[in-house]
């Protein structure tokens, strides 16, 4: 070449080269937004690999499903050499397992420090896993650890007011009085919305064989619901089922994200086979709930779905089930596209999605935010994927459009608890709280979706406190019956007390109960109660 | 130079043809469009502002704010007291995309009237509600746990104690209630999550 030609000929290269390059990132492609994701963190929480801070000695993330304890064999001996070391990263306290956020007890909030897991105890701590110290030190690591997790992901997690984990809790975790011995087993978390000055609590109930306290996801799964109401900054996405509602799809919704925190989180794609050891209806080595499909009936949604006419309402559970095991499908799509990378953008997808829901969220509302949140994520990759991963599963949002409002009878029942003893009473003010004998009749010939009840009023003299019930999909021509004669026949309706107060010198109380399905005209009822 | 200049749509060909690395994480963006969830004001019985400090709150409502982050932008919340008591019922919850545009806006705020506060008269009010209480177990109802509750209908705040208790009607069932001070009204329950 022609010595000067070589700058002509280099210009023109790279004149190509850029254009080129504009071109195909105007056209070809949309960047993901990465923004505060830490990919590092992700990674190391992944492998298990938690540096930081003081030593402990856990078998992660339980006996059974522990890779160190494969043969199944919980002696003492094989139990310690299936113990990995954890940091246990932030303790700000010389007295017990506890940070400006994290706050780790037995019983209650004012435990003796002689039950208390002492930084400086950690080895001794964790020497027998029926031992409450051993508890303590798991739920350290279990909520420091899923705490990074999301924070890697891009999240912010409410530390307004701190949460308190009791591995072996009292019923009221304020009162410090004598220690309870639980027949439940069981573990909660409460949010104390209306308890402002109140810390949030996670409580596991039940001294058993296999400790809840000893096993990482149930941990996991209770700050779910933590995560849940962060990330919506507490604007209520099951409402109605802290109220006290026996189903909605928020209260699935809100299982199923729990859920597959924990699931996804460890990889495992499902959760609870050590602490469903306790629970005999499950046989042993199953988990309590899997993402993974199973051979039964969480696979489909019309399976989980129906209200039955046997049974009433879907069971949430089982709903959350079906929910999480379309996540896992999703996430499956995002491994396949990218096995680094894949589950991690998958998990910010899904609760960025979740980020945005409204109060008293349905799983329609859920599928539109996934997909918003790809569009704005991942620039739509999954426009197609997120909808089709629903329907395989047999969801197939709002149904066919009814022609007909669905019927409401309605019959108001008044409950009252005087010394002991509780009595049926006049629906009006003299009753403790009011509820409804009801019949819901869809006389289309297509299944009406996620049909619920709710009262609708502005009258304060009307207070709400189970503001709507849910009761899933009412096939063609059948109907939802409540009636009874005890005060937990009515768990299923909407209940709400008289207040006098405002009453403003009327007799009668009027408010209206509504009927609402996501493809059948609302019905609306007008009730009148005396005072 | 005739074979020099060759080189020119080689390099442009192979620069086409180019695959993505298998680490990429650059999707291929589909062209189709998916129902997506609208921007909505889900409630504003406030007035409209741009900034909390143009929101003209009444001077004993103090002002609490906190942020929340996400890979989508951030949703920030103001809450309200007034002398440290809690007011339920009453925020100002703002979600911004990560460029700053504002795409949902919840606004409950009342400049509600001072409500008088006389502890030794509420210490009174929990002890009466105690030794009364027959449903629920009020017996760790703390005149501490106080707050102002807003209502729909109401012109002013409702002062209330808040207590986890027993359901007696509910064998027991744990439940966190708001109990109006001066009467013993129940305003609200409220429920823990449980695993299974």
């Amino acid at each position: 070449m022609k010595p000067q030609l070589v700058p002509a000929t280099l210009f023109l290269l790279s004149f190509l080269l850029s254009s080129c390059g504009m071109r195909r990132s105007q056209t070809n492609s949309a960047p993901i937004n990465l923004g505060a994701f830490d990919f590092q963190a992700l990674q190391n929480i992944r492998l298990d690999r938690f540096f930081e801070g003081p030593q402990a000695y856990l078998v992660i993330p339980n006996p059974i499903d522990s890779t160190q304890l494969r043969a199944f064999d919980f002696s003492q001996a094989a139990f310690q050499r299936a113990q990995s070391g954890v940091g246990l990263p932030g303790l700000q306290s010389g007295s017990s397992l506890d940070n400006s956020f994290l706050k780790v007890r037995v019983h209650h909030r004012f435990d003796s420090a002689d039950q208390l897991v002492r930084p400086q105890d950690l080895s001794s701590a964790s020497l027998n896993i029926q031992d409450p110290k051993y508890s303590q030190v798991m739920a350290y690591h279990a909520l420091t650890s899923v705490s990074d997790y999301v924070k890697a992901l891009g999240f912010t997690i409410d530390k307004s007011r701190e949460l308190y984990v009791m591995v072996r809790s009292n019923s009221d975790p304020e009162q410090a009085g004598p220690t309870e011995t639980s027949k439940e087993i069981n573990a909660y978390y409460a949010h104390n919305t209306y308890q402002p000055q109140k810390p949030r609590f996670i409580q596991l109930f039940g001294d058993v064989a296999y400790p809840l306290g000893a096993d990482r996801d149930v941990y996991w799964h209770e700050f779910g619901h933590h995560f849940n109401e962060s990330i919506t900054a507490s604007r209520g996405i099951d409402d109605a089922g802290e109220k006290g509602a026996l189903f909605t799809e928020g209260s699935a919704l809100h299982e199923c994200l729990a859920d597959y925190l924990s699931e996804s989180a460890s990889r495992k794609g499902y959760i609870g086979r050590w602490a469903a050891r306790n629970l005999p209806e499950i046989k042993p080595g199953n988990p309590l709930r899997s993402a993974l499909s199973l051979n039964d009936s969480k696979n489909y949604f019309p399976f989980v779905s129906a209200y039955q006419s046997s049974s009433g309402a879907p069971e949430k559970y089982d709903v959350a089930e079906w929910c999480t095991r379309v996540l896992w499908d999703i996430r499956s799509q995002f491994e396949n596209e990218n096995k680094e990378t894949g589950a991690f953008l998958s998990d910010r997808t899904v609760f960025a999605a979740v980020g945005i829901l409204p109060k008293n969220a349905s799983l329609t509302d859920f599928k539109n935010a996934l997909v918003e949140a790809d569009r704005s994520l991942n620039g739509g990759t999954h426009a197609n994927f997120i909808p089709s991963a629903f329907s395989r599963r047999g969801f197939l949002g709002k149904g066919s459009s009814l022609n007909q409002p669905l019927r409401l009878q309605i019959n108001p029942v008044g409950f009252r608890e005087y010394n002991n003893q509780t009595y049926m009473v006049p629906a009006n003010s003299s009753a403790d709280e009011i509820v409804f004998a009801l019949a819901i009749t869809n006389p289309n010939s297509s299944a009406a979706r996620n049909v619920r009840l709710q009262i609708v009023s502005s009258d304060p003299a009307v207070i709400p406190y189970v503001e709507m019930q849910g009761f899933g999909d009412l096939a063609a021509s059948s109907t939802i019956r409540l009636s009874g004669s005890k005060y937990d026949d009515y768990l299923g309706s909407v209940s709400l007390a008289l207040d006098r107060r405002y009453a403003s010198g009327r007799s009668r109380i009027r408010f209206v109960l509504k009927v609402v399905s996501e493809n059948a005209p609302e019905t609306a009822l007008t009730v009148e109660l005396s005072l | 130079m005739k074979k020099s200049w060759l080189l020119i749509p080689i390099l442009f060909f192979w620069f086409f043809n180019q695959k993505e690395s298998s680490m990429s994480i650059r999707p291929v963006r589909e062209e189709k469009r998916m129902e997506v969830l609208s921007v909505k004001a889900t409630q504003q019985t406030g007035p409209k502002f741009e900034t909390i400090k143009q929101l003209k709150t009444q001077e004993y409502h103090e002002v609490q704010r906190e942020s929340f982050d996400s890979p989508l932008g951030k949703t920030i919340v103001y809450s309200f007291s007034q002398e440290g008591i809690p007011i339920v019922g009453m925020a100002i919850r703002m979600r911004q995309e990560s460029n700053g545009t504002l795409v949902e806006e919840e606004n409950t705020y009342r400049p509600i009237p001072k409500i008088p506060v006389n502890r030794q008269v509420l210490e009174e009010q929990a002890n009466q509600i105690k030794e009364t209480s027959s449903r629920y177990d009020l017996s760790s109802l703390s005149p501490e746990s106080l707050v102002i509750l807003i209502r729909e209908g109401i012109d002013e705040g409702e002062l209330a104690f808040t207590a986890t208790s027993t359901d007696k009607l509910r064998s027991n069932h744990p439940v966190q209630v708001v109990v109006r001070a001066d009467d013993g009204k129940i305003l609200r329950k409220s429920f823990s999550r449980k695993e299974f």
